[in-house]
């Protein structure tokens, strides 16, 4: 029975559930075509065309105005300041007559979110060019208020997003700036309390604005504000229980603690709230979900605080295994509450029932016999054993708290293995519970409960530190460490098998190997010491050697996931998973890369720009797209589909020479959309931010020439979504439309 | 109670549809094109006033100590800090006691206030006194607004917006501001023009070449 009722996630299923079957071979090429085509589940050449027209567009003109702004922050002194509010001014009045000519149209609902981003802009300009202070909270709640009533007018929830940010920076500088000295952390200060206040209020006003208008697209910007707001006020009261003296939490020093006191009982309040309007009035899993693991949070640290902190100062290695026991069972307990409401909510929707639309499990099992041919037996065990793994179906914010408190549990029982059993022992005692650890974690890793598969995982984990810590006063350490905590982060994704995994994990480890044995033989030091920047050639080798093998694994990773539909059976399978690998280690030495060069980790002072190795990569994989694989379809589809490949693989290429991992964001975003996924839309969503975020910031370029890079990408991306727009199909031909 | 909650969803579903219809039609199209149109207006109102202030103003001349950081969105900056907020904060004291501001504002409020200024022989403006309305401006005195910021702790004084914005890659040329020179209206509001190096000479991209 499916779980599911939404029709996305539905499609998400039969999607999974056709290439699984392809992939072991049990559907041909040409069954698993017309099922795709059956299910309508790969998007067509014409549904593509209006996402990259969309997409496209609003990034070009988000792109132009960010080239504007910094335009703008560039503050050329010899343009006459008639002219900078007449450009300004032009955009603003551009944006705003399209607004209101294409009302409710995408097209309008893109150009009224530049006219907000404009008016941001043209205060900004007033406030340079009249010298009337740079107090930026200022700036920001000018803007905001500015903001404010377009939100209410047109209820768009980009421009409910740009509200919702402009005015928690407006609130959030206002109170680390002229409000006072925050002493100490933000979080646990008096005034965060009102930017919690207000970030509560704006949670409610979107809620009481849904029931009004009814208008969806504010559940999602609920939930993000309701979801910051829950996430800092946890991490608020987490702050303060780890703080709290001998006394206790509820006296600070020998006087009362008042600001802890209040922020329990409005946590409280929240949960009481949240549990009683999201499981009865308006269900809402997510939230339900965030308060249940919030309180699990809350109560790892009172164990924590309580009986490893306090009870047994920080020595007792019992408390370390008591600990570690309570909050794993007490995180799969969340999981199984969290569950539970599920199951009530979807019966009492009155969606227990199987689902019998065109998108169903039924469906696709009358599918599989009449159209597919195959036998009843071979269908019902196939579904039968599907069905076991209907965990991977649970939404990943149910999955991704328990994987968090299962680990810092399991985490919590190595260190206890590890000072009570192991302290003192030596190479071979280590290397033993190590390996130990491993096969047991094995075994525990292939057991069809989600919980006991992530324990396993963790004890894998546990096993493996203790190999790094033979290697405790050694730099490959702290590589096998780094290289194993990638691994343990993208396990989180449900989408990654195992396979995939190991894939990523040998690329990791033989990049480290490489890298670091070339640098070792250039000088070799513990952690301790500091350390020479490699110069030369051996700098020269160390680099190119991780740019070359970044362009391969992106390269390879756009090939393969970008052809996908080939002849199925075991290759398949493997070079999808190797594909997927080898993307996956491009995004993560990407990300990595500039993650060093912003925290200054890198002591080598090597690799620390991946832009020429994806630009590189990106082009090669355009490349091989272009003249190795054209795609389905009839000759005009293929041509279009080589025109759009190069045009795309150009454009991207000349923007990752710039940006890099924004590069790498847009090439996860078009995977999320092919494969209907919200993770992988999330994890796109986040390298766009942080890509966008360094490029600002950290690349060595004045605001002039950020400036032009961002317009001409703009621009290029006006551009592709025109090609997009005359290159792609119309309207769906079934007979010849070819799927990308 | 299930009478009440049926009334209360009526209700509901009238404001809902009411709401509806008027944001989704002709009338939220409307509103929003007044919206853009009003703030388009207002903006440029407030340009016009600004470009009135710069021509009709009167040169004002302060000294001045200088601090360059980086604005989010508009660039390059140098916080002004007048030597002249420091004699008000004195007066301040000196008038009110220490912490003035403190039981009548709450941190982050401010408060408007003016101070009277007199030039020397050299053109530079001095502090000379705070003023109110029962003390009307000497011969030769020019009245200046400023800001009062109560802080958490203590108060502080900001003459004009207290930054100047400039090109980026022209902070060394800067550093050379001495003095700020200030368009003042008749009520006191205060422009920053240009920074004013320490012979008084304005600040521009040409002193590159020197």
């Amino acid at each position: 029975m499916d779980i599911a009722t939404n029709p996305r996630e539905n499609r998400r299923q039969i999607f999974r559930r056709l290439k699984k079957l392809f992939l072991e071979g049990k559907l041909n090429d040409e069954q698993y075509s017309a099922g795709l085509r059956h299910f309508d589940i790969l998007p067509r050449l014409s549904d593509w065309r209006d996402f990259f027209r969309r997409i496209f567009s609003l990034a070009g003109i988000l792109l132009i105005l960010a080239g504007v702004i910094m335009f703008l922050a560039w503050n050329w002194q010899d343009m006459p300041k008639w002219l900078k509010f007449g450009i300004f001014e032009a955009i603003f009045a551009a944006c705003a007559v399209l607004a209101v000519l294409r009302w409710r149209h995408w097209l309008g609902q893109a150009t009224l979110l530049g006219a907000a981003v404009s008016m941001g802009a043209l205060l900004a300009l007033y406030g340079q060019i009249y010298q009337t202070g740079a107090d930026s909270w200022e700036l920001f709640r000018a803007w905001s208020l500015a903001i404010l009533p377009l939100f209410l007018l047109s209820g768009g929830s980009a421009v409910g997003f740009l509200l919702w940010l402009t005015g928690s920076l407006w609130c959030f500088l206002y109170l680390i700036g002229p409000a006072g000295i925050i002493d100490g952390g933000f979080l646990t200060s008096p005034f965060a309390s009102r930017f919690l206040l207000v970030q509560l209020l704006i949670w409610a006003g979107l809620e009481v604005a849904r029931k009004f208008t009814g208008v969806d697209p504010h559940r999602n910007l609920a939930r993000i504000v309701g979801g910051v707001f829950i996430f800092l006020v946890t991490i608020r009261l987490m702050s303060m229980i780890l703080i709290s003296g001998s006394y206790g939490f509820w006296h600070h020093g020998q006087e009362i603690n008042y600001l802890g006191s209040l922020t329990f009982y409005l946590y409280l309040a929240c949960q009481f709230a949240i549990f009683t309007f999201y499981y009865k009035k308006s269900p809402d899993l997510f939230f339900l979900t965030l308060g249940t693991f919030s309180a699990a949070a809350l109560a790892a640290v009172i164990l924590i605080k309580n009986i490893i902190l306090e009870a047994y100062n920080f020595g007792g290695t019992g408390a370390l295994l008591l600990c570690g026991l309570l909050i794993i069972g007490i995180c799969i307990a969340g999981g199984k509450l969290v569950f539970y409401l599920r199951k009530r909510i979807s019966k009492n929707r009155g969606e227990t029932a199987p689902s019998k639309g065109k998108l169903s499990a039924l469906a696709l099992r009358d599918w599989l016999q009449e159209s597919a041919g195959l036998s009843s037996d071979a269908v019902a065990g196939f579904f039968t054993k599907d069905l076991q793994e209907q965990d991977a179906v649970q939404p990943w914010y149910m999955k991704l708290p328990m994987i968090l408190g299962i680990w810092l549990g399991s985490l919590l029982l190595a260190a206890f293995l590890f000072v009570a059993v192991l302290d003192g022992a030596g190479t071979g005692g280590l290397t033993s519970a190590g390996v130990l650890l491993c096969l047991g974690g094995g075994v525990m890793f292939r057991s069809q409960s989600f919980a006991l598969r992530q324990c396993g995982l963790a004890v894998i984990f546990c096993g493996l530190c203790f190999a790094g810590a033979l290697l405790a006063d050694d730099t490959r350490a702290g590589c096998m460490l780094y290289a194993i905590i990638c691994l343990a982060l993208w396990g989180f994704l449900r989408i990654l098998s195992a396979r995939t995994i190991c894939f990523a994990a040998a690329l990791c480890l033989f990049y480290f190997l490489i890298h670091y044995n070339l640098y070792d033989r250039y000088s070799y030091y513990p952690y301790y010491y500091d350390v020479p920047e490699a110069t030369g050639a051996m700098a020269a080798a160390i680099n190119w050697t991780g740019q070359l093998l970044l362009a391969a694994a992106t390269a390879f990773g756009l090939f393969v996931l970008g052809r996908e539909r080939r002849r199925g059976g075991p290759a398949a399978s493997f070079l999808e998973s190797a594909g997927a690998g080898a993307f996956l280690f491009a995004l993560l030495q990407a990300l990595f890369s500039i993650v060093q060069l912003l925290m200054e980790l890198d002591r080598h002072g090597v690799f620390v720009n991946p832009a020429p190795g994806v630009c590189g990569g990106v082009l090669l994989g355009a490349l091989l797209l272009v003249f190795v694989a054209p795609g389905g379809g009839n000759l005009a589809a293929q041509a279009r589909l080589k025109a759009a490949f190069a045009a795309g693989g150009l454009v991207l290429a000349g923007m990752a020479w710039f940006s890099p991992v924004s590069v790498l964001g847009i090439l996860l975003l078009i995977l999320a959309r092919r494969r209907h996924d919200n993770v992988l839309t999330g994890m796109a969503v986040a390298y766009l931010a942080v890509g966008v975020t360094f490029f600002y910031y950290y690349l060595g370029l004045t605001f002039l020439q950020k400036s032009l890079a961002l317009a001409v990408s703009g621009a290029a991306m006006l551009v592709l979504a025109l090609a997009a727009q005359h290159l792609l199909p119309e309207k769906p031909a079934p007979a010849a439309e070819g799927e990308v | 109670m299930e009478i009440v909650n049926n009334k209360t969803g009526r209700v509901t579903r009238h404001v809902s549809e009411v709401l509806g219809r008027l944001l989704s039609g002709r009338a939220g199209k409307m509103a929003c094109a007044l919206v853009l149109l009003a703030f388009f207006g207002t903006f440029n109102a407030s340009i016009a006033a600004k470009e009135s202030l710069l021509v009709n103003g009167r040169r004002v001349v302060l000294a001045l100590a200088p601090v360059d950081p980086l604005s989010l969105m508009q660039g390059f900056y140098m916080e002004l800090d007048f030597p002249a907020g420091r004699s008000i904060e004195q007066a301040m004291q000196d008038r009110y006691g220490y912490n003035y501001g403190y039981g009548e504002a709450g941190p982050g409020e401010r408060e408007r206030r003016g101070l009277a200024v007199m030039a020397e022989s050299d053109g530079v403006y001095h502090f000379v006194r705070l003023h109110d309305q029962r003390t009307p401006l000497a011969e030769g005195e020019q009245l200046l607004a400023f800001k009062i910021i109560y802080g958490r702790y203590r108060e502080s004084a900001q003459i004009s917006g207290g930054s100047f914005f400039f090109e980026e890659g022209l902070a060394a040329l800067y550093d050379r501001a001495r003095f700020a020179e200030l368009r003042v209206a008749e009520d006191g509001t205060a422009l920053v023009t240009n920074l004013l190096d320490g012979s008084l000479r304005v600040i521009d991209k040409s002193m590159l070449k020197e």
